[in-house]
């Protein structure tokens, strides 16, 4: 009978025609060729199963079939936003505009034009996406509006790019790529998409609370075991630097307020008709200056805020969805253990009743129908966790690797920010320095018995910045010198009226330097 | 002088002229002499004075008045029983002041004022013998009565005499003038001095003061430079010819005050500072004494009362709790030497006998006693309010006129009503000068924002302090998340990020002492000279008081004469005129200071205007330049970071 002959749980594999998962519905044109080849592959990988140190892209390739074709592309072009509506519209759901080319068999056709989406229909893809493919980390969606605050050009320009940044790495994601999902949100009419597709909703709810609690079943894969944990803390300390940050920021603007009153007080001094008319000019002038550098920390304090608090949010967003992949991967593996357990169960019911000598054919094929079953759940689970283990090892990389560099640029980002204010309040402090030195001559190096240097004239007060290079060290920058930072948005309070500026110099025109250097600033 | 008319006019109009005419037609000779008796005062050398004197109480009955010392003395001698009508019936010692004159007792039984001194100095000089005491305490008092020297040589221990009363400089005798000079010095300020006088000062403080090399690099020139060639800070054409005037600061001391120390046991425990001076006008030339906080008050309130109209440099204010923190002592410190230093650089007070008595005394609580009462200047009941004021009577009216007018409750005595509760409104002086009343204001205001800039900087510091400690917490967040070692380049540069993050929060740190070092310690200095200048305001306004309160006096007594006169002449018409003539007398008196403080205020407030001017302008520079040298260090740190790491 067919009972006497023993059970080989893997002999059925070669005759399964499952091979690969049924979610991902574009791949079923993957070449028989292929599946051939992975099949082989497959059983290589089996011998070498209890190795954990295999190398992960040989089996990631050959698990990963979509990974292996390049054949397939989608270039996106964001072009435009626009924020219409009420302020909480504006600010949280936009319109994002962008172009379409692509040779995906999936879209009706190869240009799409002036595609608009609002933010929540990309919500809705975001989570659909996350939901139906359990194998990759679904980059997080950017933030619908930064802080630099929503209707300016640096807010407009972020945004943009923030969103091309996030297309870049949808369309880097094979798996991603052939997801249906992807044509029906483009083609959809505007401000209509909802998911076409049927969402298996991974664990939720309390359910998933639950599981959550429990320690994490025995990962063979160590390096995923680590990554987890990793990602965690770096949530955690984001969030945590986040909040400092913020501290810092509120700080630092309530002190810009307090540096503006002390201007204030000056030019309230100024007022005062006892005071000599020429040092009540100079109380202006500096109290006015005090208030500029105040407002300037303001500003800073704003940049610090739209530079690398933004980007630690978007990381904060990034590492909660990887580490609820990670979790779903850990589900996953509870149900191979739970499918493997059954599986083991049937076996022995089998074994029981192949023992037995006057059994029913009847129930024999039932047992053996049940075993069946088991078998391919607990073998459709496995695939499906390998394949899932695969891809994330890959993603692992791709992510750090991401999260390194987003990192930097948020700091490169800050800290060119930084330097591009702290040298206008240079600037500042150093143009009112002259009319300071300027009242007495036993001040400045007078007092230092050297009198006689730098009196003729305030051509020997230059600004310490040129285009030479900083006049206090002798190290060339690495970055060209920008001549914006010898103007500020507060030059024009700073004139004392009736007083024309001896510069002259219209600081709203755009010579092309600053010009190429607004926009330029997707660049980083 | 050339205030006299702008000054006094107003005053003097309001419908007391007439009155006024018509005593000045009685009166005439009594005032006709009144200023060549300050003035021949001084001229006559001590010994001649002393002589006078003994001699003058028992020939003033006759009533002759041969010299006008001799008439300014018959006037009071003869007055001062009338003077105290109630004393003689209360007290068994209303005879006494026939013995006015008399050397040893005749102090000791004529004011409260000198009992109250009798007390302290017997309870505090035990060596003393008691027979002594009286006769030290009258000679305490100005030295016309007495030739003071010997007497109050004998009762002092060695090292007292040496600190008290041996000037490095001058002999003996110069020291007597001095004394006897210094008594009289406000008084006489402004008027001509006698020659006598001029050349003792020059011979004192002249070579000193002429060598001193910083002439050259007096302020004069910038104000010249503000004229001419600043074109944003434009001109000060009318403060220029005056500032030209300001003499340089001249540095004949080198103090420092170090080493505060905390001393005494919980409950009366203070800090101890000592003040380490070293002058060619000292002898040793260089001198180490402890003083606390309070003795500094002392020294502030004993120029005050020398000085009447001239800004004192003032101490810091008083603080009840706190007072043994670190940082606040050390405040406290250097504010107190500024307070020295600026006393030391002033010419006027630079010479004056109690600051040098506070650089050298080593037995300073008795000494301060000792000048505190010759001087009347109340000094040791400091109020917290450096802009308080007390008048010295003494310093008013001469130590004679004074204590008599102790006796009877003070100037405006006839103003208190039963039991100090007064029926009547207490006259009031209207200052009529504009000028006044203008400067008054501007202090006002100008007090008002420097507070309010105070406050804000205060708001700051606090603030900068908060951000440097918030950004510390960042950076270690930030070494934390370095820590997971994602990667290794990306961990490099979050260490490097927190790094400069620690060494942009110490900068912060330091610019913000700096800061409060500069800007805030100037701009309190400034609040603090400001209270000075209102202690002279209230100065003069006092003075004006007085002089309102005695011209009241003045039209009572005189319109009671007036009616007395109708009778006949009699003992009491007699008795009235003397009176009158106090009256008048002390009312010239009081006249002439008023005139000779406004002067006085109008030279000072200039000064001061444009050294604090200068002061302040300087902690801008340096608060600007700070600003600068850490903004550049702010810069360097982010390109460097920039630079390695991105």
């Amino acid at each position: 009978m067919a009972s006497a002959v023993p059970y080989d749980p893997y002999e059925d594999i070669d005759n399964n025609p499952f091979s690969e998962p049924q979610e991902t519905g574009v791949d079923v044109q993957a070449s028989p060729v292929e599946e051939q080849e992975s099949n082989e592959e497959e059983s290589t990988t089996k011998a070498t199963n209890e190795d954990a140190q295999k190398p992960a892209e040989e089996t990631g390739i050959e698990l990963l079939p979509e990974r292996k074709s390049k054949k397939h592309q989608l270039v996106v072009k964001v072009t435009g936003l626009e924020r219409i509506g009420t302020f909480t519209n504006k600010k949280e759901n936009p319109t994002l505009k962008f172009d379409i080319s692509t040779n995906l068999p999936t879209f009706r056709k190869p240009q799409h034009r002036n595609i608009k989406k609002t933010m929540t229909e990309f919500q809705n893809l975001f989570t659909f996406l996350n939901g139906s493919i359990p194998e990759t980390f679904v980059p997080a969606l950017p933030l619908s509006s930064t802080n630099y605050g929503i209707s300016n050009s640096e807010d407009y320009h972020k945004t943009i790019k923030n969103f091309q940044d996030w297309f870049d790495r949808i369309t880097a994601d094979p798996l991603i790529l052939r997801s249906e999902e992807l044509a029906f949100f483009a083609e959809s009419d505007f401000n209509t998409y909802t998911p076409v597709g049927k969402l298996k909703s991974p664990v939720s709810g309390l359910k998933r609370k639950t599981l959550k609690q429990l320690a994490p079943p025995f990962d063979e894969c160590l390096e995923l075991a680590e990554f987890r944990p990793l990602v965690k803390s770096i949530h955690h300390l984001s969030q945590d630097i986040q909040t400092k940050l913020l501290k810092l920021c509120k700080l630092r603007k309530a002190l810009s307020q307090d540096e503006s009153a002390i201007g204030q007080s000056f030019k309230d001094l100024s007022q005062d008709s006892s005071q000599p008319k020429s040092h009540s000019k100079f109380y202006t002038k500096f109290g006015k200056t005090l208030t500029a550098v105040g407002d300037i920390d303001s500003v800073m304090a704003t940049l610090d805020i739209a530079t690398l608090y933004d980007g630690l949010d978007w990381i904060t967003h990034e590492t909660y969805m990887v580490k609820e992949s990670l979790t779903n991967r850990h589900f996953l593996m509870r149900d191979l253990l739970q499918a493997q357990q059954t599986t083991k169960a049937r076996q022995e019911q089998a074994r029981k009743l192949r023992a037995k000598r006057d059994v029913s054919p009847l129930k024999v094929d039932e047992a053996i129908r049940a075993l069946k079953l088991a078998t391919t759940t607990e073998h459709e689970v496995t695939l499906k966790l390998r394949r899932i283990t695969a891809n994330m090892l890959l993603q692992k990389k791709d992510w750090l690797e991401w999260y390194d560099r987003f990192l930097m640029d948020s700091i490169k980002d800050y800290t060119l920010r930084k330097i591009e204010y702290e040298r206008k309040k240079l600037t500042l402090l150093e143009r009112i320095r002259s009319d300071v030195r300027a009242i007495d001559e036993s001040g400045g190096l007078s007092r230092l018995g050297r009198g006689a240097v730098g009196r003729e004239g305030s051509s020997a007060i230059r600004p310490s910045q040129s285009a030479q290079g900083d006049s206090w060290t002798s190290d060339r920058r690495s970055r060209v010198f920008e001549p914006s930072v010898l103007k500020t948005e507060f030059d024009a309070s700073l004139e004392v009226e009736g007083e024309a500026d001896a510069a002259g110099e219209d600081q709203y025109t755009l010579d092309a330097r600053s010009a190429a250097h607004l926009l330029g600033t997707s660049s980083f | 002088m050339s205030y006299d008319d702008d000054l006094g006019a107003p005053v003097w109009d309001d419908g007391n002229e007439s009155s006024n005419l018509d005593s000045h037609n009685e009166l005439a000779k009594t005032f006709a002499s009144l200023h060549a008796i300050d003035q021949e005062d001084q001229v006559k050398t001590d010994e001649e004075v002393d002589s006078e004197y003994q001699q003058e109480p028992w020939s003033n009955e006759s009533g002759e008045r041969k010299t006008p010392v001799a008439e300014k003395k018959d006037l009071m001698m003869s007055l001062a029983p009338q003077e105290d009508p109630l004393a003689g019936i209360a007290a068994p010692d209303a005879t006494q002041p026939e013995e006015i004159g008399e050397s040893l007792f005749g102090g000791a039984i004529k004011s409260p004022l000198e009992v109250v001194e009798n007390d302290a100095e017997k309870s505090s000089l035990s060596s003393q013998p008691s027979v002594v005491s009286p006769s030290r305490k009258s000679h305490a008092r100005p030295k016309k009565l007495f030739s003071s020297v010997r007497q109050r040589r004998r009762p002092l221990t060695e090292a007292q005499k040496a600190d008290m009363f041996e000037d490095p400089l001058a002999s003996n005798a110069t020291n007597d003038k001095n004394d006897d000079e210094f008594v009289e010095e406000s008084l006489d300020y402004e008027s001509a001095p006698g020659k006598d006088k001029v050349d003792l000062l020059q011979q004192m403080d002249g070579p000193l003061f002429r060598i001193s090399p910083r002439k050259s690099l007096s302020s004069t020139p910038s104000v010249k430079r503000v004229m001419g060639e600043e074109p944003v800070i434009g001109t000060r054409p009318e403060a220029a010819p005056v500032l030209d005037k300001f003499e340089p600061p001249s540095n004949k001391y080198t103090i420092e005050v170090v080493d505060p120390l905390k001393i005494g046991d919980l409950t009366f425990a203070h800090v101890e500072y000592t003040i380490w001076t070293r002058s060619e006008n000292l002898n040793p030339s260089e001198v180490r004494v402890q003083r606390r906080y309070r003795d500094f008050r002392w020294l502030y309130r004993q120029l005050q009362n020398n000085h009447w109209g001239k800004i004192i440099p003032p101490p810091p204010e008083k603080q009840a709790v706190g007072r043994f923190r670190d940082d606040f002592v050390e405040g406290r410190r250097f504010q107190m030497e500024r307070m020295l230093v600026k006393i030391a650089q002033d010419r006027e007070l630079q010479d004056d006998e109690d600051f040098i008595m506070f650089l050298q005394s080593q037995n300073f609580s008795q000494d301060s006693k000792v000048r505190e009462n010759l001087t009347g200047s109340n000094a040791s009941s400091d109020s917290n309010d450096i802009s308080e004021i007390h008048i010295s009577l003494i310093e008013l009216l001469g130590s004679e006129d004074a204590s008599s007018v102790m006796r009877n409750g003070g100037l405006d005595e006839s103003q208190k009503g039963f039991m100090n509760i007064s029926f009547a409104s207490l006259p009031k002086y209207v200052e009529s000068d504009a000028y006044f009343v203008e400067q008054r204001h501007a202090v006002e205001t100008l007090e008002e924002q420097l507070k309010q800039l105070c406050k804000s900087l205060e708001i700051v510091d606090t603030q900068t302090n908060d951000l440097a400690s918030v950004m510390e917490e960042f950076s270690n967040t930030i070494k934390s998340l370095e820590e997971l070692e994602v990667s290794k380049k990306g961990s490099e540069t979050l260490n490097n990020f927190a790094e400069v993050h620690m060494r942009i929060k110490e900068s912060l740190q330091r610019s913000t002492m700096q800061e409060s070092l500069t800007l805030g310690v100037t701009i309190d200095e400034y609040m603090r000279s400001l209270a000075s200048v209102r202690a002279i305001f209230n100065q003069r306004s006092k003075l004006g008081y007085f002089s309102v309160v005695l011209e009241n006096d003045l039209l009572k007594k005189r319109a009671q004469l007036d009616r007395n006169s109708h009778k006949g002449p009699s003992d009491k018409v007699d008795a009235l005129t003397k009176d009158l003539q106090v009256l008048q007398e002390r009312h010239s008196k009081i006249k002439k200071q008023l005139q000779e403080v406004g002067d006085r205020i109008r030279r000072e407030l200039r000064k001061h205007e444009h050294e604090k001017i200068v002061d302040f302008r300087n902690s801008i520079e340096i608060f600007l330049e700070s600003s600068i040298e850490t903004q550049k260090e702010c810069i360097e740190l982010w390109e460097t970071f920039y630079q390695n790491n991105l």
